[in-house]
């Protein structure tokens, strides 16, 4: 059975501005998003979270010639009980040590989801 | 977590020691050319194994672990890893063989950034907080 795939605001907001940089690549994305449905289980996943997965795709922007090291990250949460998928944040990977600039993107999109703002 | 702690721990500590005499080969001048070189042959087989092995014990973990208590420690290893692979490849660009390994080390350097912000953000407690509660509510 397919799973729901809900988008979190940020993520939404993310994307824009990433669409943005990267008109092109909104097909890559997109089909990446879709596919989702039927292989919930892709990327790293994040471990203590108990029955809910955390995960992490990293996507490669062929049209940029931007490999997966480099290219976009999509974060999400995946819940299996219900099938259902929550976009949180999508993002260009930065520099290298860069890992405070991402908690802190991450801190404001889960906040906003949970209307903390 | 427990697993990922121990197997985590294991791989980082045999690969540092690697890395360690990476740096040194790379700071022995001529005379240590050729072993340095065969040490970053050896380092690119030795990042990917380590990495297979760290994400391999937190995909067994993620099942089972509802804490994920020992990420602080996997961070502060990978970060090390990382920090280390840095070291070497701003060293690259003097060492007579680097444009052979360059791109390896570069690459490797990208894995552990990665592990590093899927460490660092997985254990920062506001983060989980925040993730169990979005959880709950699906």
């Amino acid at each position: 059975m397919a799973c729901t795939i809900e988008r979190s605001s940020a993520y939404e907001i993310h994307l824009r501005d990433l669409l943005k940089t990267y008109p092109r690549s909104r097909s890559t994305i997109e089909s990446l998003i879709s596919g989702l449905a039927d292989q919930p289980e892709q990327g790293d996943v994040y471990p203590g979270f108990g029955p809910a997965q955390v995960r992490k795709v990293r996507i490669a922007l062929p049209e940029y010639r931007l490999g997966q090291s480099s290219g976009v990250r999509l974060l999400y949460l995946f819940k299996p009980q219900s099938g259902k998928i929550l976009l949180l944040a999508i993002y260009r990977k930065g520099a290298i040590k860069a890992e405070h600039e991402v908690i802190r993107l991450i801190k404001k999109a889960l906040k906003e989801e949970l209307g903390k703002n | 977590m427990g697993v990922a702690a121990v197997e985590g721990a294991l791989a980082f500590g045999q690969f540092a020691s690697e890395l360690q005499r990476v740096l040194r080969g790379l700071a022995g001048g001529w005379p240590a050319l050729l072993p340095a070189a065969l040490h970053l042959a050896r380092m690119e087989r030795g990042s990917r194994l380590t990495l297979a092995k760290v994400r391999s014990a937190m995909a067994l973990c993620a099942e089972l672990c509802h804490e994920g208590a020992c990420l602080g420690r996997l961070l502060e290893h990978a970060a090390l890893i990382r920090d280390l692979h840095a070291e070497i490849y701003g060293r690259m660009a003097a060492f007579p063989l680097g444009f052979l390994f360059r791109k390896r080390v570069e690459l490797s350097l990208h894995e552990w950034d990665n592990l590093v912000e899927d460490c660092a953000v997985a254990s920062d407690p506001e983060i989980r907080e925040m993730l169990i509660e979005l959880a709950g509510r699906m």
